[in-house]
C-alpha cells in the first residue's frame, strides 16, 4: 500500500492508555455505507486509532464531500 | 516476483470469489434467465482462479472452459480442480473455432481486455443464439468518466465505459440486449480493500473518483443474432 | 412540489423568450446572435446565423420591410437597429465562403408547387432540403415571381439571379411559360384530380386564382376554405399560399401588407405542413411561435442611454465593417436577468432560473448519474427578493425551498448542509437556553417577549434593556418572557418533520401562558409566526418602541448619515420599517436609503442558512451589500449587523442607538463566535432567571465544569471548523476520564478524540498545573472509524 497519508510526521505518538508507539495498521474507515481500509497509526494493544489533522482536513473531507454528492 | 493487480496473492487469501462484486450471486442470476442444460458448453473468459467454473461445475452440474491472460491465475485454478479445462489467452484473441459455445460468461473483465475485440471474438465463438453473459463496472455519469481513467492501469477503472457506449458496443457486434439490470448495491458491499492493497490505489483517491463518476455495477445478458 | 409544479415555475422564467426583433421577424431571424457575432468583428458567424432562417439573403437583406424594427428597444434610445443594413453587411465581410445547402437524401414522394414567386420558391426549397422531389410549376418565362418588378437599383438583377440559382442547384425540376389551366388533360376532370394524381401534395401559391379550382371548397364569401395553422385545403394534400391565403377570410383580405419576409413565411409554414402530411405525423401538433408574435420577454432599459446609429441608412446603404461593428455594437442584446442582477448567488452559478429550475428538476427526479445541484439548492437565502424584481414574480426561494423538503424526504439531503445550524437550533430548545415565564407573581400573560436566539446570543444585554422597557411601557400589563428559537433553521433546511416538533413545543408552553400578544424582535421569528401561526396576535418591537417609546424629537448623538438596511424578513413588512424610520426620525438620526431597500431589500446571507451551506457566495452575498454606500450601515436584525461587521463593515444595531452607551462607538464590535454565543444565551437565562424569579439554573455537567484556554488564534480556528468549546469539553472530559488519549513524547501534547453524535472531534491539548487544558489545535471528521478502532 502507497504513502497515500504522511504517518511520518506523527510517528512520536503513543497511546497514552497502553504506554507503547502507536504502529502503522489497517483501520477501517466507513461514510454513508461506503467502507474500506486505509493504513493509520494506532495502538497495537487496545487499537486507538490517530487520524492526523491533514487527513481529516483533506482527504477525509474531500471523500466525504463526495459520497454526499454535493 | 511481481504480480499483476489481480494475480497479487492477497485475492487468494480467503475465498476467490470476492474478485468481483456480488461473488457469484449475479452468475447464479443469470443462469436463471438462461436455458442452459447439461450438454452446454460455457467459457468463461478471465476466469482468473477458476471460482466460477467450481459453481459452475459443482452446483449447476454444467461444464466449463476457462481462459485467462494469468499463468499464475491458471496454475492455482488447476491445482483446485484438475477437472475444467483451463488454457491461457487473451480475450481479445480466443483459441476456439467459430460458433463452438453455448455461452459465454464475463465477470467483471469486459473492462480489462480491449472490449471491442474482446466482444467481436465471443461473437465469433458464440453459437447463434448463444447467451453472453457479462456484469461489469460501468459509469453512471458520463461526463465525469476521465476522473477514472487517470487511475493505474492493471484494473478496470480506467477503461470504464457507460452504459450507453457498453449497449452499442454489444448491439453493433452482432448482439441482441435481453437483459440490462443496474446492480450498484453490489458495490458498495464489495470491499476494496484487497483491490487497493494490490494495486497501490489510495483508497481515498479511488472513492472520491468513484463516487464522482458514479461508479455503479451491471449486469446484462445479450444474445447472439 | 410536484413536477409539474417544477415545470409550471420553470414555464414563468421569460429569460428564453425570443427577443422582440425575432418574435416580430415572420422567419426568426436571430437577429440578437447576429448582432452580437458582427460587433466581434465575426462576420461569419453572423452570416451562419442569418442563412440559418432565410433562403435567399442577398435579395432578402435588400427588400426586407424589416417588422424587426418597429419592435427594437433601441427605438425609443436613438433609433432602431439597422437589422437589414448589418445583414448585407454579413453578406459583405464574411471571410469565408458558404457551403451547399445540406440536403437528405431523396425521398420516393414529390410534391408539385404551382408558382413560383418568393413564397413557391422557400417551399421547393425547404422541401427539397427534407429529401422530398419538388417540381415547380411557373406561368412565366422566368422564376422569381414578384422579385422582378421590384426596382434594380434596389434588387440588382444579377443578385436576383445568383441567389435564385440556388433552386436549380438543388434538383428542384422547373416548369415555366406553363400556366396552369382549367382543365385537367390525360383523362382526367380537373387539374387539381389530375395533379393529385401524380403528387403526393400540391402547394397553390399562384396569385388569387381560386375561380380556376372548382374541387375546392369556398366559404360564404366566396374565399377558398382554408386551415389558418396548417394552410390545408378541403383537399388533404393540397395546401395554398401567396394570393390565395391573403384573399381568404381568415387573413385580413385585401388589405393584408403584402412583403417578401411575409411571403418567404408561408412558403415555410405550408412546407412544414407539407412535410408533416408526406410523413404522416399531426400537422397541427405544436405549431407554436409560428409567423409573427409579441414575445413576453422583459428588458429593462432604464439603464441604457440613448444612442443614435452613426449612418442613417435605406435599403441601399453600406455599411464599412467598422460602420457595421459600430452598429451592431448599439444593440441592447435583449434578457431578461432582473433577478439575477440583484442576486450574488443567481449570478454565482451562471445561469437563470429556467435553467436552475431544469437542474433542480433534474436532481430531484434522477435515479442514475451525479446530482449537481445539491449545493446550489442548500445555497438560495429563500429572501424573496428575486420574485420581486421579477416580472412574472418567479420565486427561487419557494423552489429551493421545496427541493430541500424533497430532499430530506428522499434521505439524500448530505447530513453536513445544516447540522451546524439544526444543533445550535436544538441548543437553543434545550434547557440552556428556552425559558417560558410569566411575569413575576402572576400565572398569565397578556403580552411575551420573544427576543429570539440569535439576538440573544448576540447582545444579550440589550434584551435584558428590551425587556425591562416593555414593562415599563406596557404598565397595565402582564409582560412575560420566552426564550427559545422560533425554528427558521429547520424551516429552512427543509427539516419538517423537525419544525413540526419545534412549533409544537412552541404551542405547548405558548398555550400555558394563556395565549398573550407575541413581540417580537427579531423579523426571521416574525416572518415563522406570521406564517405558521396565524391565530396568534404578533407584533414587532420596534412598533410597540415607535408607540411608546420617546415621543419627542431629540438629538441623541452627533453621527453622520447611517445607510439603513432592512433585513430581508421585512420585506413586505412596511409597518415595521416604518416603525423603525420614525424611532430614527425621533431620535434626530439622519439616514440614507440604500438604492435595494425595503421590498426590494437583499439578504446578509444569514438567511435560508446560505452563510453555512457555501461560505463562497455568502461572502460575495455580503460584499455586496456593504459596498453599495461607503456610510456606517444601520439594521435592526442581529445577523445582518453581525455579518456585515464580520466582512469588516462599520455597522450598528439599532439597538446600539437606543440602548447602547453615547460614548462608546459600536460600529466595530465584531460579534461573539459561536461558543460565545451559547454562553450568552445560557448566561442571559441565568440572569433572568435570577434577577426576575430568583431561581437558579439546572445543574451543570461534568465536562462543562471544564476550564479551557485558548489562544486566538486556535479560537478562530475552532470557529472556522464550526467547532464549539463545549464539543472540546467533551472530548477531553471523555478522555481524561477513559484514559484514551494519545500522547506525544516530543511535545508533551495530548490527542484525543469522541463522537457525541455524528462528528468526530479530535483534540490536541496540555493539562496544566491549576487543572485547566490548554488547547493547541482542534478538527473533526464525519467518516466513522470502523471495527479496528476503539469506539
Amino acid at each position: 500500500m502507497s504513502d497515500y497519508v504522511d504517518l511520518s510526521k506523527e510517528k512520536n505518538w503513543m497511546c497514552a492508555n497502553c504506554n507503547v508507539p502507536l504502529v502503522s495498521g489497517k483501520v477501517d474507515i466507513s461514510y454513508l455505507g461506503n467502507s474500506f481500509q486505509v493504513n493509520l497509526l494506532k495502538c497495537p494493544i487496545c487499537n486507538l486509532v490517530l487520524v492526523p489533522e491533514d487527513l481529516a482536513l483533506g482527504k477525509m473531507a474531500e471523500v466525504e464531500k463526495s459520497l454526499e454528492d454535493k | 516476483m511481481t504480480f499483476t493487480v489481480y494475480e497479487h496473492p492477497i485475492w487468494l487469501e480467503s475465498e476467490p470469489a470476492s474478485m468481483h462484486p456480488e461473488g457469484f450471486k449475479i452468475t447464479e442470476r443469470a443462469l436463471k434467465h438462461c436455458n442452459i442444460d447439461p450438454s452446454s458448453t460455457i467459457l468463461d473468459v478471465g476466469c482468473g482462479a477458476g471460482s466460477t467454473l467450481n459453481i459452475l461445475q459443482n452446483e449447476n452440474n454444467l461444464q466449463g472452459i476457462g481462459i485467462d491472460p494469468s499463468a499464475n491465475l491458471l496454475s492455482y485454478a488447476h491445482q483446485m480442480n484438475a477437472n475444467i479445462w483451463l488454457t491461457q489467452a487473451f480475450a481479445e484473441h480466443l483459441p476456439l473455432a467459430n460458433e463452438s459455445i453455448d455461452a459465454v460468461i464475463s465477470e467483471c473483465t469486459l473492462s480489462l481486455f480491449n472490449a471491442k475485440k474482446a466482444i467481436q471474438e465471443c461473437q465469433r465463438i458464440l453459437k447463434p443464439n448463444g447467451y453472453f453473459i457479462v456484469s461489469d463496472l460501468y459509469a453512471r455519469d458520463p461526463e465525469n468518466i476521465d476522473k477514472l481513467k487517470e487511475l493505474p492501469g492493471g484494473t478496470s477503472f480506467p477503461r470504464v465505459m457507460d452504459q450507453e457506449k457498453i449497449i452499442r458496443l454489444i448491439m453493433i457486434n452482432g448482439f441482441k440486449i435481453s437483459i440490462w439490470q443496474d446492480c450498484s448495491d453490489a458495490l458498495r458491499q464489495f470491499s476494496l480493500d484487497k483491490l487497493t492493497e494490490s494495486s497501490s490505489i489510495d483508497p481515498f483517491d479511488l472513492i472520491i473518483r468513484a463516487a464522482k463518476a458514479k461508479l455503479g455495477y451491471y449486469f446484462l445478458i445479450a444474445r447472439k443474432k | 412540489m410536484n413536477q409539474k409544479e417544477l415545470r409550471e415555475q420553470e414555464n414563468r422564467c421569460i429569460q428564453e423568450q425570443a427577443p422582440a426583433c425575432s418574435a416580430a421577424c415572420p422567419v426568426h431571424v436571430d437577429v440578437r446572435g447576429m448582432t452580437a457575432a458582427i460587433a466581434k468583428g465575426n462576420f461569419d458567424d453572423a452570416q451562419e446565423l442569418y442563412r440559418k432562417s432565410i433562403p435567399f439573403p442577398q435579395i432578402i437583406s435588400r427588400i426586407c420591410d424589416q417588422p424587426c424594427q418597429k419592435t427594437c428597444l433601441r427605438k425609443d434610445l436613438g433609433g432602431a437597429i439597422e437589422i437589414a443594413a448589418l445583414e448585407r453587411a454579413c453578406l459583405d465581410f464574411a471571410g469565408r465562403d458558404f457551403p451547399a445547402v445540406k440536403q437528405l437524401a431523396r425521398k420516393s414522394k414529390t410534391v408539385a408547387i404551382v408558382g413560383a414567386g418568393i413564397s413557391g420558391l422557400t417551399a421547393a426549397y425547404d422541401l427539397a432540403r427534407k429529401g422530398w422531389g419538388v417540381v415547380l410549376f411557373e406561368a412565366s418565362g422566368q422564376i422569381g415571381g414578384g422579385l422582378w418588378q421590384t426596382a434594380p437599383d434596389l434588387l440588382p438583377r444579377d443578385v436576383l439571379i445568383d441567389d435564385l440559382k440556388i433552386i436549380e442547384q438543388m434538383g428542384i425540376e422547373i416548369h415555366l411559360n406553363s400556366p396552369i389551366g382549367r382543365t385537367g388533360g390525360n383523362g382526367h376532370g380537373t387539374l387539381l384530380a389530375r395533379m393529385s394524381h401524380e403528387f403526393s401534395a400540391i402547394y397553390l401559391c399562384a396569385g388569387p386564382v381560386a375561380s380556376d379550382f372548382h374541387d375546392l371548397k369556398l366559404d360564404g364569401n366566396g374565399y377558398v376554405t382554408i386551415d389558418p395553422v396548417t394552410f390545408q385545403t378541403s383537399i388533404e394534400n393540397v395546401f395554398a399560399g401567396g394570393d390565395i391565403l391573403r384573399f381568404s377570410t381568415f387573413a385580413n383580405n385585401e388589405n393584408l401588407h403584402h412583403s417578401a419576409i411575409l411571403s418567404l413565411s408561408e412558403g415555410r409554414r405550408a412546407a412544414i405542413s407539407i412535410d408533416r402530411y408526406l410523413q404522416t405525423v399531426s400537422l397541427s401538433a405544436s405549431r407554436f411561435f409560428e409567423g409573427q408574435y409579441t414575445t413576453t420577454l422583459f428588458t429593462n432599459t432604464k439603464k441604457i442611454t440613448p444612442q443614435p446609429p452613426r449612418l442613417q441608412t435605406d435599403l441601399s446603404t453600406c455599411y464599412r465593417p467598422d460602420e457595421a461593428v459600430a452598429e451592431a455594437d448599439r444593440c441592447i442584446q435583449c434578457e431578461c436577468m432582473e433577478c439575477v442582477h440583484v442576486c450574488a448567488y443567481l449570478e454565482h452559478y451562471q445561469a437563470y432560473p429556467k435553467r436552475y429550475i431544469r437542474e433542480i428538476y433534474n436532481n430531484l427526479s434522477i435515479v442514475m448519474g451525479t446530482r449537481h445541484s445539491n449545493q446550489f439548492i442548500n445555497t438560495c437565502a429563500l429572501c424573496g427578493l428575486c420574485a420581486e424584481v421579477c416580472p412574472t414574480n418567479l420565486d427561487m426561494g419557494q423552489i429551493c425551498k421545496g427541493a430541500r423538503i424533497e430532499m430530506v424526504k428522499q434521505q439524500r439531503m448530505p447530513a453536513s448542509a445544516h447540522d451546524f445550524a439544526l444543533r445550535d437550533m436544538a441548543f437553543s430548545n434545550g434547557e440552556k437556553f428556552s425559558l417560558t415565564k410569566n411575569p413575576p407573581g402572576t400565572n398569565v400573560s397578556t403580552y411575551v417577549f420573544f427576543p429570539g436566539c440569535q439576538l440573544s446570543a448576540s447582545y444579550p444585554h440589550y434584551v435584558e434593556k428590551a425587556y425591562s422597557f416593555l414593562k415599563e411601557s406596557l404598565p397595565e400589563e402582564k409582560v412575560g418572557l420566552m426564550l427559545r428559537c422560533c425554528g427558521a433553521p429547520a424551516d429552512w433546511a427543509g427539516q419538517e418533520a423537525l419544525f413540526a416538533e419545534s412549533n409544537q413545543q412552541f404551542l405547548t408552553e405558548y398555550e400555558k401562558m394563556g395565549n398573550p400578544k407575541l413581540i417580537l424582535a427579531c423579523s426571521s421569528c416574525y416572518q415563522i409566526y406570521k406564517k405558521h401561526f396565524p391565530q396568534i396576535e404578533i407584533t414587532s418591537f420596534w412598533e410597540i418602541y415607535d408607540q411608546f417609546g420617546p415621543q419627542t424629537e431629540r438629538r441623541i448623538t452627533e453621527t453622520p448619515p447611517l445607510a439603513l438596511h432592512d433585513p430581508c424578513s421585512t420585506r413586505y413588512e412596511s409597518k415595521i420599517q416604518d416603525s423603525v424610520r420614525n424611532i430614527l426620525r425621533k431620535n434626530g438620526i439622519e439616514i440614507e436609503e440604500l438604492p435595494l431597500n425595503r421590498e426590494k431589500t437583499e439578504c446578509c446571507s444569514y438567511g435560508g442558512l446560505m452563510w453555512l451551506a457555501n461560505k463562497q457566495v455568502a461572502e460575495k452575498m455580503i460584499q455586496g451589500r456593504v459596498n453599495q454606500s461607503q456610510s456606517d450601515y444601520l439594521t435592526y436584525c442581529a445577523m445582518c449587523r453581525d455579518f456585515f461587521s464580520k466582512n469588516g463593515k462599520r455597522s450598528l444595531h439599532l439597538f446600539d442607538l437606543l440602548f447602547g452607551k453615547l460614548e462608546t462607538d459600536y460600529a466595530l464590535t465584531i460579534a461573539p463566535d459561536f461558543s460565545r454565543r451559547h454562553e450568552n444565551r445560557a448566561r442571559l437565562k441565568e440572569k433572568f432567571l435570577k434577577e426576575q424569579w430568583s431561581e437558579s439554573m439546572p445543574e451543570t455537567q461534568d465536562f462543562e465544569k471544564i476550564h479551557l484556554i485558548l489562544t486566538d488564534s486556535v479560537k478562530s480556528q475552532i470557529e472556522n471548523r464550526f467547532i464549539l468549546e463545549e464539543d472540546i469539553q467533551k472530548v477531553i472530559a471523555n478522555a481524561e476520564k477513559s484514559g484514551k488519549r494519545m500522547f506525544n513524547q516530543t511535545t508533551n501534547h495530548y490527542l484525543a478524540y469522541f463522537k457525541p453524535a455524528s462528528v468526530t472531534y479530535w483534540v490536541e491539548y496540555s493539562p496544566q498545573e491549576n487543572g485547566a487544558f490548554e488547547i493547541h489545535k482542534a478538527y473533526s471528521h464525519r467518516m466513522e472509524i470502523g471495527r479496528g478502532a476503539v469506539k
